[in-house]
């Protein structure tokens, strides 16, 4: 192996000195909007990414204009809880220097899109001195720990959200690069030499993401994350976390050898190990994640090469102790509890839902300055969830009447009256800002999900609860690969149609068409639905019904994610 | 060019006159106004500084052709502003362009309603102010062009105070400084 050639991207962390690179010098430059190839890479750890308005790319340069690039930022919100003050300070931002909204993503974090170049280091600074930061929101490291947000379960939940909280802390890059390049901090010395305890110079092989799950809810996703813990809950005390390693979505069309696969649970941790744990799972991602090629790096593809066996039994080896045997444990949905709930405390809570996770303003729902208004005098704090909605937590009972009425004055009180098809439903970004968007995603789905809505209406499903997930491209940011349907682009106006995933994320889907045109999507799902609410099993789900009905075969689990097609799942060449 | 601001229809003096009152195959009488003030110094050795926010911009674009066809050895920088960088960054590729061939050697800009203070090309000339005065001691010829109601006055005052604090010498000196260099040709404006 050591002989190998290294990916690309090995080398650049190689020589960067510890993630510094040349962005300042790059940051100088005003010529251009963009960075350096390597610097746009090494950026990422730093929580941005290089995008461009690829709505107005045509023509820029017959006006001698480059792309109109811009920033992608993201902001690390550990467990997704964040304070009052820092909502209005992220939406402060979104005004001053983004494109106007808050993109709340799929894994509990706030996303601003459209920042310039001339505003990079100002934004990141304001977002630190707003108590947060964006160190290692992206990049080969670990990301934004999840955790589930739900807190009327308040003793629980905030044991896992401490955990989450401290597996972030701990895995956070330790290198000075991040403070002296965004918060002006001071230079070290040459000759002190700076350490990376966990990653070491090169980081990680790829991405890595944990997340807490606290069954019932599967909310976090914890089937498509590459180490999560599961809440133990015994006789109303937490009791430790399973162990689930190797879940992931992305993967490559036409690249057989990139494919999704759920996470495998592989033992029991007493809370007080779940730091060190995570920590040493990441050590041996480190170790023997394939450095080589970058399409086969995530941590699935360890755990698919070494087998879980050895990867649990390397695990002991690095902990020094032996994980105990996984408890018992069920997920029902992975879906959000939407509206009001109130908890021991006394304290409310509402899940607002979230279209695609975009807080704006349009003429006909002010969301954004309905929540800043609730904002300023809410006392509690704002819970971001995995699917991208939003819940207002720890509203107290004196507040509560106030609240309600900017949430009936702004009309957001009814968010969540809508088809379950829509509140169970999730989207990635896409166009026009990410650049690995092949078609539509967040400005199609909602629309298309319109569409659905009327045949669902005509046999009766407006109620019922069916998954649908939708992503611009087969890296999966909004995990379409365990969807009970999946949309997945392929080209302009063109998606892959995956069926059979498990309402509750606990199984894959599998490809039922490909490259199928928006319009068609309609007519080829109508007859499934109708079958459905006719055929349907008691409390059958439509994933389940649909591998039961032989649309689709079952995909057990990622390398047999290509195979079993039916004939006609392939576009006739 | 026609567009509405503060609801009063605007309209492009030469656009609509071309579009509205012109037919086509009709014959337009078009007219130079020379500046005979407003030259590239005869040696082309002698280092440039340009000022040319929005369509200020235009001499200069000749300026560097006009330089860079000759391989002309002296060093050119150009100060360029305008509203928001990514919609008005006029000429942009070329300049990137120029300063990959060394035919600029320093690029420095300024856009206003990017952020939420007003920053013009005077601000970024103050901020790079030692490095400027370093190219006037060296005999830089220094150009302005566009507005000339707010920004030739601001750059005016700018420029006064870079060599007021530089030279580390007094208001009257500074003025007298700059005085000098309009009469030995050195400073010259193109505004309207």
């Amino acid at each position: 192996m050591s002989d190998q050639k290294l990916s690309a991207n090995e080398y650049i962390k190689t020589r960067s000195n510890y993630l510094r690179g040349t962005i300042e010098e790059g940051l100088a430059d005003l010529s251009t909007g963009a960075m350096c190839e390597d610097d746009q890479q090494l950026l990422k750890f730093h929580g941005t990414y290089q995008q461009d308005d690829r709505d107005i790319r045509a023509g820029r340069r017959k006006h001698k204009l480059e792309k109109a690039y811009s920033f992608m930022i993201r902001i690390r919100v550990p467990g997704g809880v964040a304070t009052s003050q820092q909502w209005l300070e992220t939406d402060r931002l979104a005004t001053q220097f983004a494109n106007g909204t808050i993109k709340l993503t799929t894994r509990q974090a706030f996303q601003f899109h459209g920042i310039i170049k001339t505003n990079l280091k100002r934004t990141i600074a304001e977002i630190n001195q707003a108590a947060m930061d964006t160190i290692a929101a992206c990049g080969d490291v670990n990301r934004n720990v999840m955790c589930n947000p739900n807190p009327d379960l308040s003793k629980i939940h905030a044991l896992a959200l401490k955990a989450a909280q401290d597996i972030s802390t701990h895995l956070t890059p330790q290198t000075r690069a991040y403070h002296e390049i965004w918060l002006d901090g001071e230079k070290i010395e040459s000759s002190e030499e700076e350490v990376e305890p966990i990653y070491g110079k090169t980081y990680l092989p790829r991405k890595f993401k944990i997340t807490i799950a606290v069954p019932p809810s599967n909310d976090v996703d914890i089937y498509a994350n590459c180490l999560s813990f599961i809440a133990i809950v015994e006789e109303g005390e937490l009791v430790g976390y399973n162990v689930a390693v190797g879940g992931g979505m992305g993967s490559t069309h036409g690249n057989e050898a990139t494919y999704p696969r759920i996470a495998d649970v592989i033992g029991f941790c007493t809370p007080e190990q779940v730091v060190d744990v995570a920590e040493k799972v990441v050590l041996v991602q480190r170790d023997f994640g394939d450095r080589t090629d970058r399409k086969h790096s995530r941590f699935k593809y360890t755990v698919d090469d070494y087998g879980p066996v050895w990867i649990l039994a390397k695990l002991n080896e690095y902990l020094g102790y032996d994980l105990g045997v996984a408890r018992d444990f069920k997920f029902e949905d992975n879906g959000d509890r939407y509206g009001w709930v109130e908890d021991a405390n006394g304290n409310s809570h509402l899940t607002l839902y979230i279209a695609g996770g975009r807080v704006v303003d349009t003429p006909s729902y002010p969301l954004r300055t309905g929540l800043r208004e609730i904002a300023k005098i809410h006392e509690g704090d704002f819970r971001l969830t995995a699917n991208q909605n939003l819940i207002i937590a720890n509203i107290t009972s004196a507040k509560r009447p106030e609240i309600e009425k900017l949430l009936e004055q702004y009309g957001i009180k009814d968010s969540h009256m809508k088809s379950a098809l829509r509140l169970n439903s999730l989207t990635c970004v896409a166009l026009p800002t990410c650049g690995l968007a092949l078609a539509e995603a967040e400005r199609f789905l909602p629309d298309l999900i319109t569409d659905l809505e009327e045949s669902l209406e005509q046999v009766g499903l407006r109620h019922d609860a069916i998954t649908i997930r939708m992503t611009g491209c087969p890296n999966g940011c909004a995990r379409p690969f365990i969807s009970e349907i999946g949309f997945v682009g392929r080209g302009p106006d063109s998606y892959n149609v995956y069926l059979g995933g498990g309402f509750a994320g606990q199984r894959l889907s599998k490809l039922y068409r490909e490259n199928i045109k928006s319009e068609a999507i309609k007519p080829l799902l109508t007859p499934i639905f109708t079958h459905y609410a006719k055929e349907r099993n008691e409390g059958e789900r439509f994933g389940d019904f649909c591998i039961r009905e032989n649309y689709v075969a079952a995909t057990i689990q990622g390398p047999d994610f290509h195979k079993n097609l039916k004939p006609e799942a392939l576009a006739s060449v | 060019m026609r567009y509405q601001t503060h609801d009063r229809l605007r309209k492009g003096v030469c656009s609509t006159y071309l579009a509205d009152l012109i037919k086509a195959g009709d014959s337009v009488q078009v007219f130079v106004q020379p500046n005979k003030n407003f030259r590239l110094p005869a040696d082309g050795a002698t280092p440039i500084i340009m000022v040319g926010p929005g369509t200020g911009i235009a001499p200069f674009r000749a300026f560097i052709e006009h330089r860079s066809a000759l391989g002309s050895s002296g060093k050119n920088w150009l100060f360029f502003g305008d509203q928001h960088y990514s919609y008005d960054f006029l000429y942009q590729l070329e300049w990137q362009d120029y300063l990959k061939d060394d035919s600029l050697t320093r690029l420095d800009v300024a856009f206003s309603r990017d952020q939420p203070e007003k920053v013009y090309v005077q601000d970024r000339m103050i901020e790079r102010a030692a490095e400027l005065y370093q190219w006037l001691q060296e005999g830089a010829h220094f150009y302005v062009c566009g507005d000339a109601n707010r920004m030739a006055h601001d750059v005016h005052q700018a420029l006064i105070s870079i060599v007021e604090n530089q030279a580390g010498i007094s208001r009257e000196a500074a003025e007298a400084y700059i005085e000098d260099l309009k009469k030995t040709k050195r400073y010259q404006r193109d505004v309207y």
